[in-house]
């Protein structure tokens, strides 16, 4: 048996015998080697051993969490844990920690190669994603590399015990190209969970198109006009607004603005959302999630109609509905709260040129997308980058250039997704053309 | 303080630094209680203990860093065995080597100074607080669907120790109370918060009126479900204190910080002793004001800070810097390079930003603006220092309609470019307001303070809805 897991069991074992009524001990040991780039040179590297171990302990529907950083120290915890439920006001909406279950099988989540690749070999390639970057040192780039090799075990008084290691590969690539007075940023990024997908060069160079082709940005005046994001923005937008409102955690505290949705069509119909945590390699797959409920994939929008909410054990006993295994914990002492893992969105009918060619006066949205607040149905962002397009053509980049709408006309407006789609780290996205948004200038 | 030195002096006599090199060990040791009880009933009751060693090494120009959650002398030595391996592995791919110069070296001891620790509070003492003011939010409208009411202490403890002969122990402690509301009407939903911060002790919590803060945010909560949708376009505006605080802080503040200015990341390269706004503008920087969330004697390399002033009347006059930053430029560390915890080399932070007063009322703010809009109660943002665009959300607004303040509207958001932004300063409110944030920065998060007068600026990009 690991030693993680052994902790997480003895921890457990320990919070029964002082009384605990329901007892949960996630452990997580992971090592980081860091890379950091300034000015396209290395200026050190970081090997970093992180972890620690977070108890939750209920009594009577009171909750009582306490986290270490050491594992030598679960026992301490699980006392501080037991003390503060027991001192704590009950929730009589608690139902239960999960049950045992059985978990489906999720390949590509640890690589060997990956977990004994040398630092210098790290070093090595990034640093030829870095040269790519640079063109011939007229862009000035910086950059950041982790490899991250962990595991992760749950156990609780219910019979949960699971454990599973995993490796990831995550770093991005920025240049920036300046002409006079004119400054313009780019982005690559790596993602990924084997050395298969260590693509450096390829980040590099795409961070070096960008900032280039965002040279000379201008401003846009104020008013109404069509939207395409590209598939980052679209992807990033969709499990924003999605995620947020299908929160059942949201929906169980009555803010979200889905609450009474399931089976309406709350989306333009050409909209259908999958999320899968077993996609084989993607950066949020799992058998099972941070209370060690089996993960299981979900359609969440099916031509626009709204199936099903996503849950953790709390939201999915407060709202009386079945437990998806959509918990993901924020850090130690964080209570587990339902999140999307990998977002499948189907792709469309159009061509990316022909959404841009069909658009009459629109904007272009690159690597970002609209973000949704929880608690709120407004969307307020910024085109950080971003180009300008008119009569079918782009035309020039943009700046300071917002665009505001509601998560309602955002999930209604969608009018045409790309063929083609983005896939990234798990996920899969078109681009998506949304009609006539409002946009605010500074021209 | 003496255990801690000893034990780090030991691990560094066993290595020989030649000319250049530089290695330190920083011990962490942190305690944090956190209380959040939402519509009645206890969402978090937690205790958390962060206990660790951060180990840097400079070798040949490159850094190499490595933690430890023991502190067990052995594992200490080979965490900074592995630091100055990995430093050495990296200094062939180095371009200019990294530096610290020999001559700045700390010694101090500050001690926790808080009237009332908060780890000697009780937890049911800390649960009822946080009871009384969620039922304050709920009480004001059964429109308010999910009200919160935080409480959370930290009190933490640095010992850093370099090889250059710096002996520093320092302790600070971090309070903060928030309440939130969020009204529903329908399918509309508003949210609105508030939050006091301090690095003061328990005394903190004891000094905030529960109704009074429950009232206030229950209150705006439900008047943002009837607002106006804001105006949008190029606009003539007012900043409020805390929407300048944030202001100052991510679209100036991060552009000041020396690593952006060496990575050339950052639209303010090249311009001290220059121009960079209206004659008008001040910025301070003053991490030793005690009780202020940004407050801290020492930073997370032993650097003693000391009140630094920006930007004055208008010019640029300093950056922040660590004792690399520093080195690079030939200036003297001022104290700005902090780490969020163990797991964190320092990096070029902030501390209690602000712009400072100049001799206007907000009424005649309002009169220069004449038609515009005032822009309260800061919410998120987001800023690039390289192109110097930012972006910035409120909780609110006010129509300024000839000159008079009128309707309230809901979630105002703005962009802009920094240097414009400060060049078209139409004029600076009289007092100089600050509160409490927490910066965000290459994954740290650290405590700030942030803030300034009303402000008044020329044909800023309004939007949202």
């Amino acid at each position: 048996m690991s030693d993680i897991l052994s902790a997480a069991k003895k921890g457990v074992s320990h919070g029964v015998a002082l009384g605990g009524e329901q007892v949960e001990v996630y452990v997580v040991k992971q090592q980081l080697t860091r890379i950091s780039v300034r000015k396209a040179h290395v200026i050190g590297g970081d090997v970093v051993e992180m972890g620690g171990a977070g108890v939750r302990v209920y009594m009577d529907g009171a909750l009582g969490v306490a986290a270490t950083s050491r594992l030598g120290e679960v026992k301490g915890a699980v006392e501080r844990a037991y003390q503060l439920a027991k001192g704590t006001i009950g929730d009589p909406e608690f139902k239960s920690l999960p049950g045992p279950s059985g978990y489906g099988t999720v390949e590509g989540l640890y690589d060997q190669d990956l977990a004994n690749a040398p630092f210098e070999e790290l070093t090595e390639g990034f640093m030829e994603g870095v040269t790519a970057a640079s063109g011939d040192g007229e862009l000035t780039v910086s950059g950041g590399l982790t490899r991250s090799i962990g595991e992760v075990a749950v156990v609780n008084s219910l019979g949960v015990e699971c454990q599973i290691r995993g490796t990831s590969i995550g770093g991005s690539i920025g240049t920036k190209a300046e002409r006079g007075e004119d400054v313009a940023m780019g982005r690559g990024s790596i993602i990924g969970r084997s050395l298969r997908e260590f693509n450096p060069v390829e980040a590099g160079k795409e961070a070096a198109e960008k900032a280039r082709a965002r040279l000379g940005a201008r401003k846009v005046s104020t008013g109404n006009m069509d939207l395409i994001l590209d598939f980052r923005s679209a992807r990033g937008s969709i499990a924003g607004v999605l995620g947020t409102g299908v929160n059942g955690l949201s929906v169980a505290l009555g803010n979200s603005f889905l609450s009474d949705n399931i089976g309406d069509e709350v989306a333009s119909p050409i909209l259908t959302v999958v999320d899968d945590p077993f996609i084989p390699g993607g950066a949020g797959s799992r058998p099972f999630d941070a209370e060690g409920a089996p993960a299981t994939r979900l359609k969440i929008l099916d031509e626009g109609v709204l199936k099903t909410f996503i849950t953790d054990s709390y939201s999915a006993g407060r709202l009386g509905i079945s437990n998806t295994g959509n918990a993901s914990r924020r850090g130690m002492t964080s209570k587990p709260a339902p999140s999307l893992t990998n977002i499948q969105v189907s792709p469309g009918t159009w061509g990316l040129d022909e959404l841009i060619s069909e658009t009459k006066r629109g904007i272009l949205m690159e690597d970002g997308g609209l973000s949704a607040r929880a608690s709120s149905t407004n969307i307020s962002s910024m085109v950080n980058s971003g180009h300008y397009i008119e009569d079918g053509e782009v035309v020039h980049p943009v700046k300071n250039t917002m665009v505001g709408t509601t998560v309602f006309e955002f999930l209604r407006n969608v009018e045409g997704l790309s063929r083609e789609v983005l896939l990234e780290g798990g996920s899969s996205s078109p681009a998506l053309k949304l009609k006539e948004i409002k946009v605010s200038g500074g021209r | 303080m003496v255990e801690y030195i000893e034990k780090a002096r030991k691990i560094l006599d066993h290595f020989s630094p030649e000319k250049g090199d530089f290695l330190d060990v920083r011990f962490f040791i942190g305690e944090t209680t956190n209380i959040a009880i939402r519509n009645g009933v206890a969402d978090q009751t937690s205790s958390q203990a962060n206990i660790g060693a951060a180990l840097r090494a400079l070798i040949g120009g490159a850094w190499g860093f490595s933690t430890t959650t023991s502190f067990e002398e052995g594992d200490l030595l080979g965490a900074m065995k592995t630091a100055v391996g990995t430093a050495k592995a990296m200094a062939k791919s180095i371009g200019e080597p990294g530096v610290v110069t020999e001559e700045y070296v700390y010694e101090g001891n500050a001690p926790l100074k808080v009237t009332s620790d908060p780890r000697e509070i009780v937890m049911e003492e800390k649960i009822r607080v946080a009871v009384e003011l969620d039922e304050h939010i709920r009480g004001v409208s059964d429109r308010i669907k999910v009200s919160t009411a935080s409480l959370s202490d930290t009190v933490k403890r640095e010992v850093i120790v370099n090889s250059l002969g710096s002996e520093v122990d320092v302790s600070n402690c971090y309070i903060s109370v928030r309440g939130n509301a969020t009204a529903r009407e329908g399918s509309l939903i508003q949210n609105a918060g508030e939050s006091v911060g301090s690095t003061w002790g328990w005394e903190t919590v004891e000094e905030v009126d529960t109704a009074e803060m429950g009232a206030l945010v229950g209150k705006r909560a439900v008047a943002l479900l009837g607002a106006e949708r804001p105006p949008s376009g190029r606009l003539d505006i007012v900043m409020d204190p805390s929407l300048v605080g944030l202001f100052i802080h991510e679209a100036f503040g991060h552009a000041m910080e020396a690593d952006a200015i060496q990575g050339n990341m950052s639209v303010l390269k090249d311009k001290i002793g220059m121009e960079v706004g209206v004659p008008e503008i001040t910025v301070i920087d003053d991490p030793t004001v005690e009780g202020l969330r940004g407050y801290y004697p020492y930073d997370s390399e032993g650097t003693r800070t000391r009140r630094r002033v920006m930007v004055e009347g208008g010019v640029q006059r300093e950056f922040y810097h660590s004792l690399e930053t520093a080195a690079r430029m030939g200036v003297e560390p001022n104290g700005a390079a902090r780490a969020m915890d163990y797991n964190w080399k320092p990096i070029v932070r902030m501390g209690n930003t602000y712009i400072d007063g100049g001799d206007m009322s907000l009424e005649e703010l309002c009169q220069e603006v004449g038609d515009g809009v005032y822009l309260k109660k800061s919410g998120g943002g987001y800023v690039n220092p390289s192109i110097g665009q930012f972006f910035f959300s409120t909780q609110e607004g006010q129509v300024i309609k000839d000159g008079e303040l009128g309707p309230l509207t809901q979630n105002v958001a703005m962009s802009g470019m920094t240097l414009e932004v400060l060049a078209n300063v139409m004029g600076v409110g009289k007092e100089s307001k600050m509160r409490s944030g927490s910066c965000g920065k290459g994954s740290q998060t650290a405590p700030v303070g942030m803030g300034g007068p009303n402000m008044a600026v020329k044909g800023v990009v309004v939007g949202g809805r």
